[in-house]
C-alpha cells in the first residue's frame, strides 16, 4: 500500500521536492546577499546595530502562518506566489545571518584588530584578511540555522499557492491523510538534515587553527 | 639641524571625560637612537607611543615624523613605514608563521613569491629555523617564539622607526632576558630608530640609551641611560627605589629606612 503510495506520488514528491528548494535556496541567497554586507556595515556603523537587529528580530517574531495570512489578501499574489514567498522566507532567514555576521566580526579578539590598523591595512585589506577569515565560522553558523528554519518555514508557503512540500501537508491535513502529510513532512525534514550537514561540513573546513 | 626621527611638539590628548592623558609633551627623538619610555601604568606612555603611528590623534600639538608633519600624511602609508610590536603579539591566528611575517609587504602589494625569502631570512634574523617554523600557526608556539615572530613581522618592511609596546611583558624573566639579548644584537646591527615603552627599569637599562619618564601625562625626567639609577630627581629616586625593593630587603634594610 505505501508502495503504491509512493508510486502513485513519485513524480509529485519530486516537483514539489525541487520547488521547495528553490524557495528556500532562492530566499537564502538573497537573505545571505543582503544579511551578510548589511552585518558588515552594522559593525563600521555600530550605532545602527540595536536598531536594525531589533527590527530583523521583530520580523523574527511574526509568526509563519500569521505572515503568510497577511500577504493573501494581495491582488497580485496568483502567479507570484512562488516571489513573495521568496520574499517572506527571505525576511525570516536576515535575523541569524546578520546577526551572526555582526557578532563573529565583532567578537575578534580586539588587539588583532587593533595590529591589522597599525600595520597599515586599509578597511577593506582588514575585512577581506582578517575579519572575514576570522568570523567566517561564526557567519556560516548564522547561514546554517536560517537555512534549517528556511526549510521548515517554507512549508508554509504552500497556504499562499507558492506550491513547495507544504502542499502534501496542508492537503493531508484537510483530507486526513497522514500519508500525504508525511510525504510532505519526511521530504521537508529530509532537506533541513542535508542542508545541515552539507553547511556543517563547511563549516568544518573555516575553522580557525587552534581553536576549538 | 637635521630633523629629529621624531618629535613631539607640546603633544597633548586630552580624553572626552576631560582626563588629559598626554599633558603638553616636547620631546625630540633622534634617529638610530632607542629610547625607553618608563613609567607607572596610566602615565600615558603607550598613549605617546600611539601618537606616532597615528593610532592616536592628538587633541593638540603635533607629531613631526623626520620632519613631516604625520597628521597631514596618509595614516596606512605612514602605518605600513613604522614597525610595531605589542606584548600580546597580535598575530593573525590564521595566517601562518609566514603569513604574518610577510603582512606588511603583501598588503603593499607585493607577491607572496617575492615575500617569502624575506621572511625566511628575517625568521633567521630574529633566531628562529624557517624550515620548522615557517608553516606553523601561533598557536603551536612558545611565548617567546610568538614574540619573535612579531618582531620579524615588524622589522619585514625595513622600517626606520620601530614602536615597541612592552614587547617582552608577559614573557617569564629567562625567556625576557632571551629576547633582550636577541634585540641588542639586532639593534646593534641595524639602524633603527626605536621607541620602547615598557615598565621595566632593568629592560629600559639594557636596551636603551636614553629614558624618559612619565608621570601624569607630563615628562618628569629625560635622561641618559647610565645617569637614570644615580639620578637626584625625586621621581626618578622614587622609581629606582621602588623597583630594588627586593634587593634592598634582601640586605637587611630597617623599614622606612631611606636607602643613602
Amino acid at each position: 500500500m505505501t508502495m503504491g503510495f509512493l508510486a502513485q506520488h513519485a513524480s509529485e514528491i519530486e516537483t514539489l521536492t525541487l520547488e521547495h528548494l528553490w524557495l528556500t535556496g532562492g530566499a537564502m541567497l538573497i537573505a545571505a546577499a543582503i544579511g551578510i554586507p548589511t552585518g558588515i556595515l552594522l559593525t563600521r556603523f555600530p550605532r545602527w546595530a540595536r536598531p536594525i537587529l531589533g527590527l530583523a528580530n521583530v520580523i523574527q517574531t511574526i509568526p509563519s502562518l500569521a505572515l503568510f495570512g497577511f500577504l493573501l489578501p494581495l491582488p497580485w499574489l496568483g502567479e507570484r506566489a512562488a516571489r513573495i514567498a521568496i520574499a517572506a522566507l527571505t525576511a525570516y532567514a536576515l535575523l541569524p545571518i546578520i546577526r551572526n555576521t555582526y557578532a563573529g566580526i565583532q567578537g575578534i579578539d580586539p588587539t588583532v584588530i587593533e595590529v591589522a590598523n597599525a600595520l597599515g591595512m586599509t578597511n577593506l585589506q582588514r575585512l577581506r584578511m582578517v575579519e572575514l577569515p576570522l568570523a567566517a565560522g561564526f557567519i556560516l553558523a548564522g547561514l546554517r540555522t536560517a537555512t534549517v528554519t528556511c526549510v521548515g518555514i517554507a512549508t508554509i508557503a504552500a497556504a499562499v499557492g507558492a506550491g513547495g512540500l507544504g502542499e502534501f501537508i496542508f492537503r493531508g491535513v484537510a483530507s486526513v491523510d497522514n500519508r500525504l502529510v508525511l510525504a510532505g513532512a519526511l521530504p521537508a525534514a529530509g532537506l533541513a538534515l542535508l542542508a545541515d550537514g552539507l553547511l556543517g561540513l563547511v563549516e568544518r573546513r573555516f575553522r580557525i587553527p587552534g581553536r576549538a | 639641524m637635521s630633523a629629529a626621527a621624531i618629535e613631539f611638539r607640546d603633544v597633548s590628548f586630552v580624553t572626552r571625560q576631560g582626563r588629559a592623558l598626554l599633558d603638553h609633551i616636547s620631546l625630540r627623538i633622534e634617529s638610530g637612537t632607542t629610547t625607553a619610555m618608563l613609567g607607572r601604568s596610566g602615565s600615558g606612555k603607550t598613549t605617546l607611543l600611539r601618537t606616532v603611528n597615528r593610532m592616536i590623534e592628538p587633541t593638540s600639538g603635533a607629531v613631526f615624523v623626520e620632519g613631516r608633519r604625520i597628521e597631514v600624511e596618509d595614516p596606512i602609508r605612514l602605518r605600513r613605514g613604522i614597525g610595531y610590536v605589542i606584548q600580546e603579539t597580535g598575530l593573525f591566528p590564521h595566517f601562518t608563521v609566514t603569513d604574518n611575517v610577510a603582512v606588511v609587504p603583501r598588503i603593499s602589494g607585493h607577491s607572496a613569491a617575492e615575500t617569502a625569502s624575506r621572511s625566511h631570512e628575517l625568521l633567521g634574523m630574529v633566531g628562529l629555523d624557517a624550515a620548522t617554523f615557517a608553516t606553523r600557526y601561533p598557536h603551536q608556539l612558545s611565548g617567546g617564539q610568538r614574540q619573535r615572530v612579531g618582531l620579524a613581522r615588524a622589522l619585514a618592511a625595513d622600517p626606520a622607526i620601530l614602536l615597541m609596546d612592552e614587547p617582552f611583558g608577559a614573557l617569564d624573566p629567562l625567556t625576557r632576558a632571551e629576547m633582550q639579548d636577541m634585540l641588542r644584537d639586532l639593534l646593534a646591527r641595524l639602524h633603527k630608530t626605536v621607541l620602547l615603552v615598557t615598565h621595566d627599569l632593568d629592560e629600559a637599562l639594557y636596551l636603551a640609551s636614553r629614558i624618559v619618564l612619565l608621570e601624569e601625562g607630563k615628562i618628569v625626567a629625560d635622561l641618559p641611560s647610565e645617569s637614570f639609577s644615580t639620578s637626584r630627581i625625586p621621581a626618578v629616586a622614587a622609581y629606582v627605589r621602588a623597583v630594588h625593593r627586593g634587593a634592598n630587603s634582601s640586605t637587611a634594610l630597617v623599614p622606612n629606612q631611606v636607602a643613602p
